[in-house]
C-alpha cells in the first residue's frame, strides 16, 4: 500500500483511496476506541465518527505520522463520548446468555480460531486489563492504550495528545505503576506465559 | 519497589521504552548492577508492560469504510447543468418581465381615459372634425354607458376595433356613409346631415339609437380570453421550459449513472 499516494488522492476527494487507508488502520482506532471507552458499541461509533472527521479534515494533515493523526482523531471522538456520558449517564444494556444471566465481557467479537481453553485464557487476561485500565484516569488510560497497547513512541503519543513528552513520560510511569498494582490481585488469574521476565533484555 | 522514587520509577519506565539519553542510561545502569530493588522494580514494569502489549486485540465487529451519502459527496455535476441552470433563470425573470410591464402599461392607460375608447363608436366619427360640445355628448355617453371603470379597464384596447365597424363609426375621420344612410333614413325636422361639419351630440344621441351591445356583449366577453400572450412571451415562455427541462434531464441522468457506478462498486 502507497500510503503517501493514497492519502493524496484522498485529500483530493477520491473516497475509494480513504477507504483503503480505514481499512487498514480500522482495527488499531477501533482497538484503541474500545481501551478508552470499555463498550464495544460505542467504540464503534467513536471509530466511525473518527473515520469521517478524519476524512472531512484531511486536508488539514501535514504530513508525519498518519497512524497518530488518526489516533488523534479517535481520541478526541472517545474524550466526546466520555463527556457526554459524564452529562448524561446511562446504563448500559449487559448482553445476557442462554439462561439469560448477563456476560460480564461479550464474547462475540472473539477470535473464532482460538481454542476454546485460549479463548478463556485471553477473556480473562482482557477482562484483568480493562478493568484495571478503567480504574484510571483517562488522561493516563489513554496514554497506556497509545503507547503500551497501540505501540506508539513518546514522541507519537506527545502528537496524538498534543502534550510535552515530558507529560506523557511522567503519566505513562504513574499509569504503569498504578496498573501494576492494580494487576497483581489477578495474578492468579493471570497464565503464566504472561510473566515474561525475559523482556528485561529489550 | 515503594523503597524507590517516583523519579526512579520514571528513569525505569523511559529505560523499557528506550527513551532515555545515552548518559542517562549509562547511569541508570550501572545503578541497576548494584541496585537490587530497582532490578526487581524494572523487573515489575516490565511485566505489566508486556502484560499490556498482549493486550488481546478485538477484532473490529464491521467495516468503517465511509459511503458516499455519509460523506455527503453528491454526483459530478454536468458542466452545462450551471449554463443552462443561469439561462432558465434569466428567462424566466424575462418572462416576468414582459408581464410586468403589460400589467403596468394597461393600469396607466385605464386609468387615464377608459370612457371616451368605449363610446367613441356609439357616436361615428369622433375624429372627423371639430365636435361642439364634445364633453357634453362624453357625459351622456357614459351615463348611458354606466360601464365600470374594471371592466372598462379590461375592454379597453379592443373596444375600439370591434364595434366600430358595426356601427360605421370611421374613428380616423374617413367617410362614414352607413352613419351617413343611418342619420338620413332618419329625417327629423332640425336634424344635420352628415354633409354638415359637426353633427351636435344632441341630434346623434335624439336620432341615433344607442345600440344596445355598445359595451361588449356578455357572451363575446366570455368568449374571450382574459389575457392574451404575446409572441414574445410565448417564446420566453417555451425557452424557459427548454431550458430549464434539459438542466433537469441532464442532472437525472448523471445522478443515474452515479449511482450505477457506486453500486459497480460495492
Amino acid at each position: 500500500m502507497d500510503e503517501p499516494a493514497l492519502i493524496r488522492s484522498a485529500q483530493r476527494g477520491d473516497l475509494e483511496a480513504f477507504n483503503r487507508l480505514v481499512l487498514a488502520y480500522q482495527e488499531a482506532l477501533f482497538s484503541t476506541a474500545l481501551r478508552i471507552l470499555n463498550d464495544a458499541d460505542l467504540a464503534a461509533d467513536a471509530t466511525q465518527e473518527a473515520f469521517l472527521s478524519a476524512f472531512r479534515g484531511l486536508n488539514g494533515y501535514r504530513g508525519g505520522s498518519f497512524r497518530a493523526w488518526l489516533l488523534r482523531t479517535v481520541t478526541n471522538a472517545c474524550y466526546d463520548e466520555l463527556r457526554r456520558r459524564r452529562r448524561r449517564p446511562t446504563f448500559p444494556l449487559v448482553p445476557l446468555d442462554g439462561d439469560d444471566e448477563e456476560v460480564e465481557t461479550p464474547r462475540w467479537l472473539a477470535d473464532p480460531h482460538l481454542s476454546p481453553e485460549d479463548q478463556l485464557e485471553q477473556a480473562e487476561l482482557e477482562h484483568a486489563i480493562q478493568h484495571c485500565l478503567d480504574g484510571l484516569p483517562t488522561d493516563f488510560r489513554t496514554v497506556v492504550v497509545l503507547a503500551d497497547i497501540q505501540g506508539l513512541d513518546y514522541a507519537e503519543v506527545a502528537a496524538v495528545l498534543r502534550k510535552p513528552i515530558g507529560t506523557i513520560k511522567s503519566r505513562l510511569a504513574r499509569a504503569r505503576l498504578r496498573l501494576r498494582e492494580c494487576l497483581q490481585a489477578f495474578r492468579e488469574l493471570l497464565p503464566s506465559a504472561f510473566r515474561l521476565e525475559e523482556e528485561r533484555g529489550l | 519497589m515503594t523503597a524507590h522514587s517516583f523519579r526512579d520509577i520514571e528513569r525505569l519506565s523511559a529505560y523499557l521504552d528506550g527513551e532515555l539519553s545515552r548518559a542517562e542510561r549509562a547511569r541508570l545502569e550501572s545503578r541497576l548492577a548494584r541496585d537490587a530493588g530497582l532490578s526487581a522494580a524494572l523487573d515489575e514494569l516490565c511485566t505489566t508492560r508486556a502484560l499490556l502489549r498482549r493486550t488481546p486485540r478485538r477484532r473490529v465487529p464491521r467495516n468503517f469504510t465511509l459511503t458516499p451519502k455519509m460523506v455527503g459527496l453528491h454526483p459530478p455535476l454536468p458542466r452545462a447543468v450551471p449554463a443552462l441552470r443561469w439561462a432558465t433563470v434569466v428567462t424566466t425573470l424575462l418572462l416576468f418581465l414582459t408581464f410586468a410591464g403589460n400589467l403596468i402599461g394597461s393600469l396607466t392607460f385605464g386609468a387615464s381615459a377608459p370612457a371616451p375608447m368605449e363610446m367613441a363608436p356609439a357616436y361615428g366619427g369622433v375624429g372627423g372634425g371639430p365636435v361642439e360640445n364634445a364633453t357634453e355628448a362624453t357625459s351622456k355617453g357614459l351615463a348611458v354607458e354606466a360601464t365600470p371603470t374594471g371592466e372598462a379597464n379590461a375592454l379597453l384596447a379592443p373596444a375600439p376595433q370591434e364595434v366600430t365597424p358595426a356601427y360605421g363609426g370611421g374613428v380616423g375621420g374617413g367617410p362614414a356613409e352607413s352613419s351617413a344612410e343611418t342619420i338620413k333614413q332618419t329625417p327629423v325636422p332640425g336634424a344635420r346631415t352628415l354633409e354638415q361639419p359637426t353633427p351636435t351630440p344632441e341630434t346623434l344621441t335624439m336620432e341615433q339609437p344607442i345600440p344596445p351591445s355598445a359595451p361588449m356583449p356578455p357572451e363575446e366577453r366570455a368568449a374571450k380570453p382574459p389575457f392574451c400572450l404575446s409572441p414574445l412571451q410565448v417564446a420566453l415562455l417555451a425557452l424557459a421550459v427548454i431550458l430549464g427541462g434539459t438542466a433537469i434531464v441532464l442532472r437525472w441522468r448523471a445522478n443515474r449513472a452515479f449511482a450505477k457506478s457506486l453500486k459497480r462498486d460495492e
